[in-house]
């Protein structure tokens, strides 16, 4: 008797062990997204899958240098990644990436010539990315403890005047953007001098600085006032209007620089068609839209911008009025060695 | 030892193959080659070579040393009253004190910084009495607070389990023949308590000398312990430089827990009692 029930034990184990393997089977057909943080509304990944039976299995990173460790060290393998213009760049210049085919994304048509102009930067003959957000970089800061005039010039955060309530960027490109806008330098620049002296004045306004954050650590630092001024990209300030009232976003003397975020196709990607498919799905009004309102950055899609209400246009936080626009720089690859000095120096004003 | 007990610590030597011995043979590799496979010491002897690291390593061991010394005041009174206390009374107590572990580490985290913050609960504590308030969050303190609050259980643990097996009668004899409090202490409860205290260290010493995500969180990113730096290399690809430091760390870790190891073997453990 005992030793039947033990038999009948082991059979229920391995019918619902092949059960279990079967189910996953049979769901098959998947694409392998990596992509920023919470990019993307996650109620769009289950229409796609509702629509074309092809389930979205994505994977996040926070920061560009380390999304590209990962996905050059092979352990996982992406048929579409999210990335930002300069390490789109980077992987353009590698020949890592695949020329899509527009034919399949005819949804394409949707994104604005503004956007499309502004990839040239990265992807001169438009082959390789599908833009997903751009966006600029600004000071969210608190009306009622800050001067706004104080702000019309980013040296400001250079000063005492607000010490120890600073926020920076804990990105090495964006801190450094700051300060070589402040000492009239190119952002792009590769002069190890120029860039020293960067560092040297990061490295100095590093005691004034509360925090280097990125995101939304760096926006609730504000909200809850522990902070009045923190260095960000123009939608995270928008959303932290939503929670305080009393804050404010501005560009000073309108110098930023303007970021893109595009999706593209690495040459390993074993369902191309699949991420056509879905970069068509993502250009489609409906879905753009959706996107855009679960992430409140400038959208590209310019179905969606002609759809707005004049108010949500407006709002510079997350449309940069048109002089910002047209003399916003833009970050470029700046080859092997200047990102190896970049990362020796932010490692020495970090220490 | 039998076939049999081969047998079934199979799994457990199929984990530590995986997943310890593995790693580290992979970071032994990375640590000695340069990025075209070849042989050398540049990733150790440059790891050592840069004033950054040797900062990031002074700061660490003094975070470390710090956290260790506060656990260790902290948690000995605590011990000693623990054992004075009732049977049912004391599981409370324990209990209360391993309750943080239950709660999530960024949870906890959060928590502290929350706390700490120039607007947080503490300030606002002061703010009400009428003291001026007080900047910890995203400081060195900070950081040596979190280190404090999350290792603490790891150093009272093992310190109550050594006093409480003292033998009573030990202690009476020591009166009997005249030794006043302080002496039954310095002379025969706390050598008594030893290997507690000892593997408190090792328990609390060893991950605060590896911490990164403490420091990440609490320290505002201003302060860059070893780790941070280790972490910094390998998000950005750079596996040789990261691997070359990891190993010096290594180095510190084991020379520590080699340190400690004999010092529980000459101490105490095998000189009065089992």
């Amino acid at each position: 008797m005992k030793k039947i029930a033990s038999l009948l034990l082991a059979l229920a184990l391995i019918l619902t062990a092949s059960v279990v393997l079967l189910s996953s089977c049979s769901s098959g057909e998947k694409l392998y997204l990596f992509n920023y943080g919470d990019y993307i509304d996650p109620e769009v990944y289950d229409m796609f899958e509702e629509e074309y039976g092809i389930k979205v299995v994505y994977d996040e990173y926070a920061a560009p240098e380390s999304m590209y460790a990962k996905f050059v060290s092979g352990t996982a393998e992406y048929d579409l990644i999210c990335a930002s213009d300069y390490m789109l760049e980077k992987l353009i210049f590698e020949d890592r990436l695949q020329k899509i085919n527009f034919g399949n994304v005819e949804n394409f048509k949707n994104i604005s010539e503004a956007q499309k102009n502004a990839s040239k930067s990265f992807d001169p003959n438009g082959e390789y990315t599908v833009p997903h957000f751009w966006g600029t970089l600004g000071i969210l800061y608190n009306t009622e403890t800050v001067d706004a005039e104080d702000l019309k010039d980013w040296s400001i955060l250079f000063d005492d005047k607000y010490a120890g309530r600073i926020v920076m960027p804990d990105s090495e490109r964006d801190a450094f953007f700051v300060a070589l806008t402040v000492l009239g330098y190119d952002v792009n620049t590769k002069d190890e001098a120029q860039l020293r002296e960067a560092a040297a004045l990061l490295k100095a306004q590093k005691d004034n600085v509360q925090a280097y954050l990125l995101d939304e650590t760096a926006r609730t630092k504000v909200e809850t006032g522990n902070a009045d001024i923190a260095v960000i990209y123009n939608g995270e300030a928008y959303l932290a209007f939503e929670n305080n009232e009393n804050l404010d976003f501005i560009i000073p003397e309108d110098k930023t620089y303007m970021w893109l975020d595009s999706f593209a196709i690495p040459k390993n990607a074993v369902h191309s068609d699949y991420a056509e498919l879905f970069l068509n799905f993502l250009c489609r009004e409906d879905i753009a839209a959706m996107n855009f309102e679960y992430i409140y950055y400038s959208t590209p899609n310019q179905a969606v911008i002609d759809g707005l209400d004049a108010e949500v246009l407006a709002e510079e936080a997350i449309f940069p009025k048109p002089e910002v626009q047209n003399t916003a720089a833009v970050l470029k690859y700046l080859g092997a060695e200047t990102e190896a000095l970049y990362s020796t120096l932010w490692k020495d004003i970090k220490s | 030892m039998t076939k049999k007990s081969v047998w079934l610590s199979g799994p457990y030597l199929a984990w530590i193959v995986g997943f310890i011995v593995l790693p580290l043979l992979t970071i032994l590799y990375y640590g000695l080659t340069d990025t075209e496979g070849g042989l050398t010491l540049g990733n150790v002897i440059g790891a050592v070579a840069d004033p950054l690291n040797i900062k990031a390593l002074g700061l660490t061991l003094l975070l470390a040393t710090l956290a260790t010394v506060i656990c260790l005041g902290l948690a000995y009174p605590l011990a000693l009253c623990l054992t004075k206390l009732k049977m049912k009374k004391k599981s409370f107590f324990i209990f209360l004190f391993i309750l943080p572990m239950w709660m999530n580490f960024m949870l906890q985290m959060v928590a502290i910084n929350t706390i700490l913050e120039d607007n947080g609960v503490i300030n606002a504590v002061l703010t009400f009495i009428g003291l001026p308030k007080l900047h910890i969050a995203n400081t060195f303190g900070a950081v040596l607070i979190g280190m404090v609050y999350d290792y603490f259980p790891f150093m009272l643990l093992p310190v109550y389990n050594a006093v409480s097996r003292i033998d009573g009668d030990l202690i009476n004899a020591s009166k009997d023949l005249g030794a006043n409090s302080f002496k039954t202490f310095l002379y025969v409860s706390f050598p008594l308590s030893l290997p507690g205290v000892i593997s408190g260290i090792t328990m609390v010493f060893i991950p605060a000398v590896s911490d990164f995500a403490i420091a990440q969180m609490l320290g505002g990113g201003k302060i860059q312990l070893i780790g941070n730096i280790v972490e910094m290399n390998f998000t950005k690809g750079q596996y040789h430089t990261g691997s070359g430091l990891a190993l010096i760390l290594m180095a510190f870790v084991m020379l520590s827990s080699l340190l400690t190891k004999d010092g529980a073997e000459n101490e105490g453990g095998g000189m009065i009692v089992s």
